[in-house]
C-alpha cells in the first residue's frame, strides 16, 4: 500500500498562488470575502506564507505553501471526540465530513493551523454551480474540512489502475496544487517506493519539515538551502 | 354497554389505522415507489432483452448511471406502438425539446457525502440487481433495497480480498470524501 506524500522545494516556488486557486477550484472551496477573512475565517486548505530575508538592499521574499501536513502522529486525531479524524492505511490523514460534529478540538490543536472550519452554508449563484466538481462532496456549515491530498484525484487512479490489473504508477497522482505549479516546486508519490520522484527528492541534503520537532512525523517534505546566496 | 363496547372498538380500529398509516408513510420514505411522469415498466423493457446499459449508458462507463435521453426513447418508439397514449407523452416531451422529468429512485442524500462509483462496481462482477432489486419484473421502479451503510458495509467485508488493499474495504475513504 502507498504511503502518499509530498515534497516542495521551496527553492522554486515563486508565491504565485497557483496552487491555491487550483486548490479552490478542484475542492469546491468557498469564496469567503474580505470582511469573514478579517475574522481569521479564511477558507483555503492551502496557503502561501511569506517571509522577508535579509536586510535593505538585500532582502528577498520567501514563499512557503503550507497545506495539511497529513502527519503520521498527526495531533488532531486523538483530540476528535467522534473519531471524524483518524489515519488511513495510505498515510492519508482522512477527514469523514458526516461524522464531523464540529468541536472544532483538531484545529485547535494542529500546529500547522491548516484545518478550516465551516461557519456558514456556502451558496454558489448560477452559473457558478455549474463549476462545482461533482468528486468532491459539499461541505455544509459546521463542518471541519482540511487538505486531502485531493483523495478524488487518488481513487481515480486507483480505478484506472485495477480496471488495468496493475498498481498506480509513480506520476499517475497529482494532486491540483502539484498539477498547477508552474516552476513544478511541488512532487507528489509514494514514499515508500524509494524509486518515485517524490522518494529521490526527499532524500535530497536540503531537506527538512515543518516544526520537526513536534515529533509529528509530517509526510509533506520542504527543501531549501541552508543560506540563500545572493546572485 | 353496547354504545360503550362499540366506542372502544373504533377507538381501537383508529389507533391501529394511525399505526398503519405512519408506518406506512416511513416505509414509503424508506423503500417505497415515487410516481414517475411516464408509466414506463422496465419489465416490458427487459422482456424484450434489452440490456440495461443500453438506457442507463454510463453505468459501466463513470461514476453515474445515467438516464435516457427523450431521444433515445424515441429511436424505438418512433415506429413501435407509437400511438399509444404514454409513448404520446413522451413525443410530446421531444417536441418540446425537454427531457422527461423523471423522480430520483434511488440515491444517496447529500449530507451522506458518499461518492459512489457506477462503474467500479460493474467492473467488479456486481450484478445490477444486487443494489437495484429484481428491476426485470417491476412495472413501475421502486426502491426494492435500503442502501444503507451497514448494507454496503457487509457486501465490502465479505469482498475484502478484492480490495487493493484489504484494509479498504472498509476504510471511511474509500467511500466518503
Amino acid at each position: 500500500m502507498a504511503k502518499w506524500g509530498m515534497v516542495i522545494d521551496l527553492d522554486r516556488c515563486t508565491g504565485c498562488e497557483a496552487c491555491v486557486i487550483a486548490c479552490h477550484a478542484e475542492n469546491n472551496l468557498p469564496i469567503v470575502g474580505e470582511e469573514e477573512s478579517a475574522k481569521g475565517r479564511q477558507h483555503n486548505w492551502i496557503r502561501i506564507e511569506r517571509y522577508w530575508e535579509g536586510e535593505y538592499p538585500h532582502i528577498r521574499a520567501r514563499f512557503i505553501p503550507v497545506l495539511c501536513q497529513q502527519c503520521d502522529h498527526a495531533p488532531c486525531e486523538p483530540v476528535c471526540p467522534v473519531y471524524a479524524t483518524y489515519h488511513n492505511p495510505e498515510g492519508l490523514n482522512a477527514q469523514v465530513y458526516n461524522r464531523c460534529i464540529g468541536t472544532r478540538f483538531c484545529a485547535n490543536n494542529c500546529p500547522y493551523t491548516v484545518r478550516v472550519f465551516n461557519w456558514f452554508d456556502h451558496q454558489w449563484e448560477r452559473p457558478l454551480d455549474e463549476q462545482l466538481n461533482p468528486d468532491v462532496s459539499i461541505r455544509t456549515r459546521g463542518m471541519m474540512e482540511k487538505c486531502t491530498f485531493c483523495v478524488q484525484r487518488i481513487r481515480r487512479a486507483r480505478h484506472q489502475a485495477e480496471d488495468e490489473g496493475r498498481d498506480i504508477r509513480d506520476g499517475e497522482v497529482q494532486p491540483a496544487c502539484v498539477q498547477s505549479c508552474p516552476t513544478e516546486a511541488m512532487v507528489f508519490g509514494d514514499l515508500d517506493d524509494p524509486d518515485s520522484r517524490a522518494s529521490q527528492r526527499a532524500r535530497s541534503r536540503r531537506a527538512f519539515r515543518l516544526l520537526e520537532e513536534l515529533g509529528t512525523e509530517p509526510s509533506v517534505i520542504y527543501l531549501k538551502e541552508d543560506e540563500w546566496v545572493e546572485p | 354497554m353496547v354504545i360503550r363496547k362499540r366506542m372502544w372498538i373504533h377507538l381501537a380500529v383508529i389507533v391501529i389505522l394511525t399505526f398503519l398509516g405512519s408506518g406506512f408513510l416511513l416505509w414509503s420514505l424508506l423503500v417505497g415507489t415515487p410516481e414517475q411522469p411516464i408509466a414506463f415498466s422496465h419489465r416490458v423493457h427487459v422482456e424484450k432483452h434489452i440490456a440495461c446499459t443500453f438506457c442507463h449508458q454510463y453505468a459501466n462507463k463513470s461514476p453515474q448511471a445515467g438516464l435516457p435521453g427523450v431521444q433515445l426513447c424515441m429511436t424505438c418508439h418512433q415506429v413501435i406502438k407509437a400511438d399509444s397514449p404514454e409513448i404520446q407523452k413522451v413525443r410530446a416531451y421531444l417536441d418540446q425539446q425537454r427531457e422527461i422529468p423523471w423522480v430520483r429512485v434511488y440515491g444517496f442524500p447529500a449530507h451522506a457525502h458518499v461518492r459512489f462509483h457506477h462503474r467500479r462496481h460493474v467492473a467488479a462482477g456486481i450484478d445490477c440487481a444486487k443494489c437495484h432489486g429484481n428491476v426485470g419484473q417491476m412495472t413501475v421502479a421502486e426502491r426494492a433495497v435500503r442502501h444503507t451503510m451497514g448494507w454496503c458495509v457487509e457486501c465490502h467485508k465479505q469482498n475484502r480480498s478484492r480490495f487493493a488493499d484489504p484494509r479498504l474495504a472498509t476504510d471511511c475513504l474509500t467511500c466518503h470524501y
